[in-house]
């Protein structure tokens, strides 16, 4: 390589560099740190013992990832279809900034309006009324949790699978028609198995966050899911106890590498360095 | 049929998608106090809003906040997409971008509660500044991943063709990298706006009690219940966020079209 | 002699284990037109980077007018270079582009002005100056590379495969726009080409690369009509290689005959390889033949016919021919001894040279006979 190009590279890292070392390695070693402390800010492994003895946090735990199942399933069931016909479409650009067009409007004013749409005369309790089976408690229940975080979670599903199918060379698929293949028999063996990396990708964007959703579990599932995400607000802001707090963040980050490494891209990495 | 099944499907999932913000702003200008039955047209919501001194200086926060940390996230971003950008070696750069990463793929309530840690313990106080800076260090990998790409696609004979023209380092940089990845850099530079503006958790954990921005202030009204005037603020965030989607967009369009007629002289 | 305006002196580059140039010596008068003709990875570009300085050599000396200018940074060498890809600057354009180098150098806007249009003429592009890179056609965007480059008034410009992305048309006229260039601005052109016949047809001197090594350097005819070995026979033009045995001075035998070549020097009784161009042998009459062969099949190549064909030890032949031939017909083929050519095994060029010399009187004077 040049001597001129490998000259001052450092210089380069000292702001980047800083905010590396300060606000993603510290932070991360710090929240480590603090789940070895109690109360009264002695060392202990107490933190721990009592999260895995206790079957409220291991309950809560559990709950937490099946919920996060449920609504990255749902999601990605709408997604796809979605983002498949989209990109049949003749202006798929414009219908895919339409998609992302809510994802710039701030998530607690759409979770403002569903508190309005399931209030008990909002319209969606007029509809059922409309429909004949009469107002029902919609607000404050584990579906309208789910519901409104599924809502949430579409655009960030649909964008990455819209854009491995955007990837998908369409001669695989004339080719898999040429070869005799039907409609369905394509989507199976050939388009769905290359766009999974865009499934994967999604994913990834859906499930942990959705660990973590706690202003929707105040505001629209009214405290009666808890999620890790809850959990750890009520821990450093409620209660104060910032090792337990930290405790189950180390949990939620343990979930994430898992989920990480489960939905991970398997291939090397093509690309010499230059 | 099949065709007409895919339309309909589509249709449901743009309504579902647009029912709550169309809903919010249609009763933002509803006489009534609830989100329920419509009580006849009026600006009354809006005319609470831009009266109500507390919720402008929160905007004016919010703003200020955003514009500020976007700005020094953008700088400190792009200078260190420059820096991945020269490493020679595969494994630094791989570790670099992971590391870079943490912060995209960690969740809300990890960055706030550890950033919350983090300055307690440096004894920083919990305000302005510490929103200020958590808002630039989640910005930072955003622009950084934005700025990169544009960087790759210099093509290297590029740059060795400016150095065979006489350019020094330093001119280098000013007068053909720095032009070039441009797009890159403003694409950086809305994102890392709109994570801020849009920002909710990190900021709860870390703002302390003299100061607010807009999400934290939605939230804590919300928990009371409903008041129109949220909606008035729904309606005009609403069309800003328009009009900065359409300043991305409008930017995205100019650089992919550059690209594009390229490719078509090239074909 | 003139004082060489470039020169390399042992060059060997490594990266790592790899060994990409091994000892080349290369000396570059002013004013020619010299080609780096190879197959890809064979180090060709790596010398012309070299002598920009974009990478450095691992020892050896490169030298600039007699100076060496290894530690010389690029942007202070008195070289330019256009590049495979063009490497034009997509956010400036057409004038800001050819101008970039001498804004650079903070030379007066007015000097500026003159002589980008004055490059810009020089290649045919005078009213393009206001245009955009991405407006530009592919063999356009060469031709503003080139201009960016001369307007530097290098003494030595390098050219890196830069026909290489237009079509085959194109590629045609820009050889000739090439070599009337380099010949109005009387500078060093190193070009460097992967095409043999964009080598043969442009070139003062050319240097046929493999492996790291310079195998052989002449003049277009020479390295046609002498090629040292086997490589560069093959390599430059099509080519029927045989092996055979040097019998004596002007004598050798391959194909079970005997047969007057032009080659000597060469000790009695030497395993050789024998190489006669296609175009060299011309189809006769079985009885008045030097070798008769099977036709196995031909293509018809527009102005010629290519034949196929193979002879009674089984070697295959391949023969240009204006008139067409008939599969499986039996033809007499016939050649000069003068294009038969012997290639010694393992034989280095300086040695080829020193062989050549003791003869090289003797043949000129029984190739003027015919």
């Amino acid at each position: 390589m040049r001597a001129v190009t490998k000259r001052r590279t450092w210089l380069y890292f000292i702001p980047y560099g800083l905010w590396l070392a300060l606000f993603v390695v510290a932070p991360v070693a710090l929240i480590i740190y603090q789940s070895f402390f109690d109360l009264g800010h002695h060392f202990t492994l107490g933190n721990y013992s009592t999260y895995f003895q206790s079957a409220t946090y291991l309950k809560m735990t559990l709950n937490s990832v099946w919920y996060a199942f449920l609504i990255t399933l749902f999601t990605g069931l709408i997604s796809y279809p979605t983002a498949y016909f989209l990109h049949q479409l003749k202006h798929r650009q414009f219908w895919l900034l339409l998609v992302i067009l809510p994802t710039w409007i701030n998530i607690l004013l759409k979770a403002y309006a569903f508190i309005g749409i399931f209030s008990q005369a909002g319209l969606a309790n007029q509809f059922l009324t409309f429909i004949g089976i009469g107002p029902q408690q919609i607000l404050f229940t584990n579906a309208s949790f789910i519901f409104v975080a599924t809502y949430i979670q579409i655009p960030f599903m649909i964008l990455p699978i819209y854009n491995s199918i955007d990837d998908l060379n369409p001669a695989f698929v004339n080719a898999s028609r040429d070869l005799g293949a039907s409609n369905w028999q394509t989507f199976r063996r050939v388009i769905f198995p290359l766009t999974l990396p865009g499934v994967k990708a999604g994913v990834q964007a859906v499930f942990i966050p959705s660990l973590s959703l706690f202003m929707l579990t105040r505001l629209i599932g009214g405290n009666k899911v808890i999620t890790l995400g809850t959990a750890i607000e009520e821990h450093f802001l409620t209660t104060m106890n910032w090792g337990m707090g930290s405790t189950i963040g180390v949990i939620l980050i343990v979930a994430m590498i898992i989920v990480m490494t489960l939905t991970g891209d398997k291939k090397p990495k093509g690309g010499a360095p230059r | 049929m099949s065709k007409k099944l895919a339309n309909a499907y589509l249709i449901l999932v743009f309504a579902v998608l647009y029912a709550p913000i169309v809903f919010l702003i249609v009763y933002s200008f509803s006489q009534g106090e609830t989100m329920t039955n419509y009580h006849g047209f009026t600006w009354r919501h809006y005319q609470t809003l831009f009266s109500d001194a507390r919720m402008l200086a929160i905007v004016a926060n919010t703003l200020l906040v955003a514009l500020l940390s976007s700005l020094i996230a953008t700088l400190i971003g792009t200078w260190g997409a420059l820096g991945i950008n020269r490493t020679t070696k595969r494994v630094t750069r791989e570790s670099l971008l992971t590391l870079n990463n943490v912060l995209m793929v960690s969740p809300d309530v990890i960055i706030g509660a550890s950033f919350l840690i983090f300055f307690t313990m440096l004894k920083i106080p919990l305000g302005f500044g510490s929103v200020l800076m958590s808002h630039i260090a989640f910005e930072i990998p955003i622009v950084v991943l934005m700025v990169l790409p544009r960087l790759r696609e210099m093509s290297s004979s590029m740059l060795d063709a400016a150095e065979d023209l006489g350019a020094t380092t330093r001119q280098l940089l000013t007068q053909v990298i720095v032009p070039f990845i441009s797009p890159g850099i403003f694409a950086g530079f809305f994102m890392a706006l709109t994570y801020s503006l849009d920002d909710f958790a990190v900021t709860f954990f870390v703002t302390g009690n003299g100061f607010s921005t807009l999400s934290v202030e939605i939230y804590s009204r919300a928990r009371q219940g409903i008041n129109l005037e949220i909606n008035a603020l729904s309606g005009v965030m609403f069309l800003f966020s328009l009009l900065l989607v359409g300043g991305y967009y409008w930017i995205q369009q100019a650089s992919q079209k550059r690209k594009h007629r390229k490719r078509e002289v090239a074909s | 002699m003139t004082q060489p305006i470039i020169a390399l002196h042992h060059v060997t580059k490594r990266y790592g284990d790899a060994t990409i140039l091994k000892n080349i010596d290369l000396t570059l008068e002013s004013g020619k037109f010299y080609t780096l003709l190879g197959p890809s990875g064979c180090g060709k570009t790596t010398i012309l980077r070299t002598i920009a300085g974009f990478t450095d050599a691992t020892t050896g000396d490169v030298l600039f007018a007699g100076k060496r200018i290894n530690d010389v940074p690029a942007n202070k060498r008195n070289v330019n270079t256009v590049f495979q890809d063009y490497a034009l600057f997509p956010h400036l354009t057409v004038a800001e582009n050819v101008a970039f180098g001498l804004t650079l150098k903070k030379t007066p806007k007015k000097e500026i002005s003159t002589r980008v249009a004055n490059a810009l003429k020089l290649v045919q592009l005078a009213d393009y100056g206001d245009r955009e890179i991405s407006a530009l056609s592919g063999g356009q965007q060469q031709r503003i590379a080139i201009a960016r480059a001369i307007v530097m008034q290098p003494k030595v410009l390098l050219l890196d495969e830069p026909l290489s992305a237009l079509d085959a048309k194109l590629r045609r006229e820009m050889q000739y726009e090439l070599r009337d260039l380099q010949q109005r601005l009387g500078i060093t052109f190193l070009f460097v080409t992967h095409d043999q016949e964009e080598a043969l047809a442009m070139s003062d001197e050319i240097f046929v690369m493999n492996q790291g090594e310079v195998l052989q350097s002449g003049t277009p005819v020479d390295i046609y009509d002498e090629p040292i070995n086997h490589f560069v026979a093959d390599f430059i033009g099509e080519s029927n290689i045989l092996p055979g045995k040097m019998l004596d001075d002007f004598q050798v035998a391959f194909g079970g005959r005997q047969f007057e070549c032009a080659d000597a020097g060469i000790p009695a009784n030497e395993a050789v390889e024998i190489v006669i161009r296609p175009e060299d042998l011309t189809l006769t009459e079985p009885a008045n033949a030097k070798l008769v062969v099977t036709i196995d099949t031909q293509l018809f190549r527009g102005d010629y016919y290519e034949i196929a064909a193979t002879d009674d030890l089984g070697n295959d032949w391949l023969i240009h021919s204006v008139n067409p031939a008939e599969d499986g017909q039996s033809v007499g083929i016939t050649f000069r001894p003068q294009d038969l050519h012997v290639m010694r095994f393992g034989e280095k060029e300086a040695e080829f040279d020193a062989r050549l010399e003791t003869y090289e009187g003797e043949e000129d004077e029984s190739s003027d006979e015919t």
